[in-house]
């Protein structure tokens, strides 16, 4: 882990940005005030950034950098809950496909073949709908909001099949090593075997994986809310930008409104890229010193 | 006979051991009817190049072996109790219990990412608390010459030497009685080699064990053992005592092994190497596994399989020892 104790610059300015955006999702209150609506909505629509609106209004006259901060919430609840999702189903089939061969190992990766070739967006627009019909436009499912829960799930489900092949690959691997024959000999069980020998050789791993999941999973969720699909109730950076081309702001020349969450987006996806670079970076070292 | 194994029982006695490959037509055995008795408190070295079938052998009788191998016959008793009957679960209770093994390459028989106080508790049978089994696992770290404090450091913080002692407290763990040490030195330096060596020869003899050391290290092997198996194509070619053996080897194949070994003390030009390698198992012939390089064979050596006799106080597998 010593590379990655000394970060570069760029590493250092990607965790500032990851620590601002965290902030922006837990107490956007504290930094822009709370969120603006069409009704306490201040200023004029569509004015270019000035120094009453830092970075311009949108065509209701709500501040861009309060909708901004007010976003991140959202976006980055959606990523990591998905990624979540994806990361427990995907490690469980992964080490149990690795660990076990076989048939069960056959089955589930043919499952997986399955989930790994499935469009997001058009699982999306069949399950939206249904989600809708179902929890009401107004209502929640699960004490979620319908959108987001499609979102959520939709993510999930596309993405747990590439975490359970890597998972399953090094799996294969691991469970070949003399340390598990020799635990093997003591007398341990398979789940101790799993859980105990396998699983933490599996961390770092797991995590540099988990965080380009969190990556895809934030492209996915602007995507989604992009073509409409996302909680218009809630804003998103997605549906920032999905608001933004309604209101025909790129067509009006007001830049501010449509490269704010676009902008955003970009950094946040670079500063993970790179999170996940040391993350993986410091997996190799472990490896060359375990070797 | 019952008579006389009710009144003596050897500790281990292996007898016809026979290993061969899965999913050959022809016999490809990589142990060929492996034989040994040991009594309690001694210990066997046992010799020959890389692909001899050492690991194996010893493997087949922890019932260890890989999925591409099959026992086709075969027995191990130990004191008088045979266990290659016993079903798995009955097995596990003899497997450390009774007889131990420290894994060739003790960085890989660590886990990275646990600590190596931890997998020795977790070889410490489960009968005790997690507290009793902490403390023992520092009592068996202090036995082979580690600071108990040492326990919670994790396997790349330890050097070559220190892991192998780990290695060898954890096969302590259970207190058995049998312990087999595959390759203990090898890939350590010299000094540590002499270290880890002197380790096995104290805890033979405070702890009353039996040991079975495979090595292609005659002079490890002189050093700790009573007595010597050299094997070669996965039969023992000759075993006896140790002085005996290894200073007036009566089968070619162990003077060739004797010659080949550096001595300190000898001109390094004396070294002479054993030319070829030996057969792989499915390609031996009938004759005797070792005819294709050796300098005295004859036609009978190629024809027939050499039975194992006695000759003097050792037992060799040559049709031509009498001769040489």
């Amino acid at each position: 882990m010593s590379r990655f104790m000394q970060p570069s610059l760029g590493q250092l300015a990607s965790g500032l940005l990851l620590v601002l955006v965290g902030l922006a999702a837990l107490v956007p209150d504290l930094l822009v005030g709370p969120i603006e609506t069409i009704v306490t909505a201040t200023g004029i629509p569509m004015s270019p950034p000035s120094a009453d609106h830092w970075l311009g209004t949108d065509e209701v006259g709500r501040d861009i950098l309060n909708l901004t901060v007010h976003s991140a919430r959202i976006t980055m609840l959606v990523a990591l809950l998905a990624s979540a999702l994806s990361m427990v189903l995907g490690t469980a089939v992964g080490v149990v496909a690795g660990y076990a061969r076989g048939a069960a190992d056959m089955l589930m990766m043919r499952v997986a073949d399955f989930f790994l070739v499935m469009p997001a967006f058009i699982l999306a627009l069949v399950l939206a709908p249904l989600a809708i019909e179902i929890g009401g436009e107004q209502g929640t499912i699960l004490g979620f909001r319908p959108t987001l829960l499609v979102t959520v799930v939709v993510i999930g489900v596309t993405s747990w099949a590439g975490t359970a092949r890597i998972v399953r690959s090094q799996t294969l691997s691991l469970r070949t090593r003399p340390f598990v024959d020799r635990a093997r000999v003591i007398g341990a069980s398979h789940k101790r075997i799993i859980f105990l020998h396998i699983l933490p050789n599996l961390v770092s791993l797991i995590i540099a994986n988990t965080i380009l999941t969190i990556v895809a999973a934030i492209w996915i969720e602007s995507a989604l809310s992009f073509i409409g699909l996302g909680d218009p109730f809630q804003p998103s950076w997605g549906t920032m930008l999905f608001n933004a081309q309604q209101a025909g702001a790129a067509g009006v020349g007001a830049w501010w409104y449509v490269f704010t969450p676009g902008l955003t987006i970009v950094l946040v996806v670079v500063s993970l890229y790179s999170l996940s670079h040391s993350v993986a970076l410091g997996l190799g070292s472990q490896r060359r010193r375990a070797a | 006979m019952s008579s006389m194994t009710e009144q003596h029982q050897p500790l281990l006695q292996v007898s016809g051991l026979t290993v061969k490959l899965r999913g050959f037509h022809t016999a490809a055995l990589v142990v060929d009817d492996f034989s040994l008795t040991l009594e309690r408190g001694e210990s066997l070295g046992l010799a020959g190049e890389s692909g001899c079938g050492k690991t194996t052998a010893a493997l087949a009788l922890m019932r260890l072996l890989s999925p591409g191998l099959e026992l086709t016959r075969g027995s191990v008793r130990i004191s008088g109790e045979e266990v290659l009957d016993l079903d798995e679960q009955s097995f596990d209770d003899v497997r450390w219990r009774r007889v131990a093994y420290v894994f060739q390459g003790a960085m890989n028989a660590l886990n990275p990412v646990i600590t190596v106080g931890d997998q020795i508790v977790e070889a410490i049978h489960r009968d005790r608390t997690q507290d009793m089994a902490r403390e023992r696992s520092r009592e068996l770290l202090e036995s082979v010459g580690i600071d108990g404090h040492r326990a919670g450091a994790y396997p790349h913080q330890f050097s070559g030497g220190m892991r192998q002692r780990a290695m060898i407290a954890m096969a302590l763990a259970a207190n058995p009685e049998i312990i087999i040490a595959d390759e203990p030195t090898t890939a350590l330096d010299v000094v540590v080699q002499a270290e880890i060596l002197d380790l096995l020869i104290r805890l033979q003899k405070e702890r009353g064990l039996t040991t079975i050391m495979i090595s292609h290290d005659l002079a490890a092997i002189a050093s700790t053992c009573d007595k010597v198996a050299v094997m070669y194509g996965g039969r023992i070619i000759e075993i006896g005592a140790v002085e005996k053996v290894l200073r007036q080897p009566c089968h070619p194949y162990t003077r060739a092994l004797v010659m080949a070994a550096p001595q300190s003390h000898q001109d390094f030009r004396k070294i002479s190497p054993i030319p070829g390698t030996p057969p792989r198992p499915d390609e031996r012939g009938s004759g005797c596994a070792f005819s294709p390089r050796c300098p005295f064979a004859r036609d009978i050596c190629r024809a027939e399989q050499p039975p194992l006799r006695m000759v003097g106080e050792s037992s060799v597998a040559c049709h031509l020892v009498e001769e040489l």
